[in-house]
């Protein structure tokens, strides 16, 4: 089956479900599976997306072991995007800022997709429900002090479980120091390696936040490791961190948004049922590309079997 | 000695000992102006039982206002208190309550510990001075006791448990006044309730912990004030300071008001203090004793999260969905659980617990978020009690 797609993108559907059905004989020690395991693989040469690949182009390893793979441009298939303002003390300043820039998100998406907004109070709040792109939303931000319930955040949206035929896309946009969540860091990492979704952090504070604030406290404070934790976790689902000083300085969050958001939309889907691995346990895939020289290639580390 | 001069040596005496950032005490200056507020207008409002006007006016007057108010209680008050000797007692005390409530505007505004500017007279010294002038009333009474309830909560809004609960010491430069709660307790000896506010503040010091687990009183050097200088506290202060709060607690444990409380809070404190097997035991019974929502709510959160913490997800599991069965609408228990659900595999249902969450917006708080906080949410509870001395 073939689609229609816009004219700079090739496109290949493939049929979901590929046969695992490798001769019993040559793999004497595994059952076969039929479960389909996805992977989002964002393929750049330096900063421009490299486009038009198929599945011939890909080379991956599920626990060392070459996989059969086929590859779909995510061009085609509705998103769910996964905002996260991290609206703590070191962000306070902008919020008017993050108000514009919200509305500002929701019409560069397709009318398919969808938009919800997660913030941080006492608790984790939706700000914004799943909403279709182009809806107008004013969404009540508020500031709130000490606490910083990063990681609870992340844990909820990573757990977010698309329907069939969609693609989750988060973007976190915090200072990446915690307090007061009740997900630890360790639990953060082992549950992205179960999540279907992408995550990217875009590293973001706003300068000294709000003195009226400063008297709460939090606990449990962040780890010494914390942060580096939490980036590990973005790198697992085959997102990544932006640092300011990188791609975003002075940026506002529609701008880093729209960069990771394009890049996203042009980035495929590797589909592969795995043979010759143990289905439990931890999954470590490897994606290359040897056909494109210098690839940085940004993909989902692995998964876990059940 | 007259009594308004006793009250003013105290002040005299107090003010002194809440600037312990500095070593001199700061040089006598006229207090700032108030204007449109007059201490005795808000007074006559406040004790007329018009408690919200009076309280809005100093809201509303701004932050230097109401800094400044500080000041003009000791001057402006007694004045007040005075003009009709026959309500005396009365008078004292709806001073108290108001000088309380306007410290109640000033945390909310990130105000209680300003104390640069050397002429400022911060949350402490106001208190103190409340404190002071409630004592004049004469014999420890009801009214006197729900004062003292309700700094106690104004304070752990604040986290201030040095203020709290500290030993005393006339013989430092500046001397050094008891805990409030300490001085609560001369006055109302054995009161279950003020024990268990000086408990509460003798382990709020090591309630704060780091992800994964542990206080960071316990593993960290702890700096101390001495003569206005911070100076690492030695370990044998550290561990002092540890034993005391487990002493204080475990005092408490089977009275039949605050006994469950005071072992939860005992289960958590060995816990952060790394006594994991007295920590369980101690969450354990009071999961079992519980009878208020609250109270099994958080025992059995504090059970399972630190299973989890401890990497028991079989353990953590049950506890964290009795937890959610005492109070629905918790996120913290669910997004533990969610998090435990989906690492075991089951992403739908995972899915579904954190959704709920997110979809069902909790009516009140959530109990573990406010933990840390001893009886801060029960501040506008106990202030009401306040008021309905002030004027039943």
């Amino acid at each position: 089956m073939s689609v229609r797609l816009p004219a700079r993108f090739v496109v290949i559907v493939a049929a979901l479900m590929v046969s695992a059905a490798l001769p019993n004989a040559q793999q004497p020690a595994f059952r076969a599976t039929t479960s389909l395991v996805s992977v989002s693989v964002s393929v750049k040469r330096g900063n421009n997306v490299v486009a038009n690949l198929a599945a011939r182009d890909f080379a991956l390893t599920d626990n060392g072991v070459a996989q059969t793979v086929e590859a779909v441009s995510i061009e085609s298939v509705p998103i769910d995007v996964t905002l996260f303002l991290d609206t703590s003390g070191s962000t306070s300043g902008k919020l008017d800022e993050m108000r514009h820039d919200v509305q500002s998100i929701l019409q560069l998406l397709r009318p398919s997709d969808r938009f919800r907004l997660l913030t941080i109070g006492d608790t984790v709040n939706t700000a914004v429900p799943w909403v279709p792109a182009g809806t107008m939303v004013n969404p009540s931000l508020e500031v709130v002090g000490g606490i910083s319930l990063i990681q609870d955040a992340l844990m909820l949206a990573l757990v977010h479980k698309a329907e069939p035929g969609r693609r989750h896309l988060i973007v976190g946009m915090t200072d990446r120091e915690d307090c007061g969540s009740v997900v630890p860091a360790s639990l953060l990492l082992n549950v992205a390696g179960r999540s279907d979704a992408v995550l990217h952090l875009v590293d973001y504070s706003g300068g000294d936040g709000d003195a009226r604030y400063r008297v709460r406290a939090c606990s449990p404070r962040a780890r010494p490791d914390g942060e580096a934790i939490i980036t590990q976790a973005a790198e697992r689902t085959g997102g990544e961190l932006h640092k300011q000083s990188r791609l975003f300085r002075g940026a506002s969050i529609a701008r880093a948004f729209k960069t990771i958001f394009d890049d996203f939309r042009q980035s495929y889907v590797l589909r592969y049922s795995p043979h010759g691995v143990p289905p439990a346990g931890w999954h470590a895939i490897t994606v290359q590309v040897p056909s494109v020289r210098d690839a940085i290639i940004h993909a989902r580390q692995g998964y876990y079997g059940g | 000695m007259p009594r308004p001069r006793l009250a003013l040596l105290l002040l005299a005496a107090v003010t002194p000992v809440s600037l312990l950032a500095q070593k001199r005490p700061p040089p006598k200056v006229e207090p700032g102006p108030i204007a449109p507020l007059e201490v005795a207008r808000l007074l006559d409002t406040y004790s007329s039982g018009r408690f919200d006007d009076a309280v809005q006016a100093v809201a509303r007057a701004g932050d230097t206002v109401g800094r400044n108010l500080r000041a003009h209680w000791s001057v402006d008050a007694p004045v007040w208190i005075g003009a009709d000797p026959t309500e005396r007692p009365r008078r004292l005390l709806a001073v108290a309550a108001l000088a309380l409530e306007t410290e109640w505007v000033r945390v909310e505004r990130g105000d209680w510990g300003v104390t640069t500017g050397g002429a400022r007279c911060p949350g402490t010294c106001v208190l103190d001075w409340a404190q002071a002038e409630l004592i004049e009333r004469g014999p420890a009474d009801a009214a006197e006791r729900a004062w003292d309830l309700a700094a106690a909560a104004l304070a752990s809004g604040v986290r201030d448990w040095r203020y709290l609960q500290r030993a005393g010491n006339p013989r430092a430069q500046p001397p050094v006044l008891p805990g409030l709660m300490d001085r609560a307790l001369v006055r109302f000896p054995g009161d279950p309730a003020l024990r268990l506010e000086q408990a509460l503040a003798a382990s709020g010091r090591f309630s704060v912990t780091i992800d994964g687990g542990r206080s960071v009183n316990d593993t960290l050097p702890s700096m101390a004030m001495v003569n206005g200088a911070g100076v690492t506290a030695p370990q044998t202060a550290l561990r002092t300071a540890r034993e005391s709060a487990v002493n204080l607690l475990e005092a408490l444990v089977d009275d039949p008001v605050v006994g469950v409380e005071a072992r939860l809070r005992l289960g958590y404190l060995h816990w952060a203090l790394s006594n994991d097997a007295a920590a369980q035991a101690e969450l354990t019974r009071a999961a079992h004793d519980a009878k208020d929502a609250d109270l099994r709510f958080l025992a059995e959160f504090l059970l399972g999260w630190t299973a989890t913490l401890r990497g028991d997800r079989d353990d953590a599991m049950p506890h964290l969905e009795a937890a959610l069965v005492a109070r629905p609408d918790s996120q913290s228990a669910a997004v533990a659980l969610a998090a435990l659900t989906l690492q075991r595999g089951d992403a739908a249902r995972a899915y579904e617990i954190a959704q709920s969450s997110l979809d069902e917006r909790p009516t009140d708080s959530d109990p573990w978020r406010l933990f840390l906080y001893a009886h801060h949410p029960r501040l506008p509870a106990l202030v009401a009690d306040l008021r309905k001395q002030v004027h039943p």
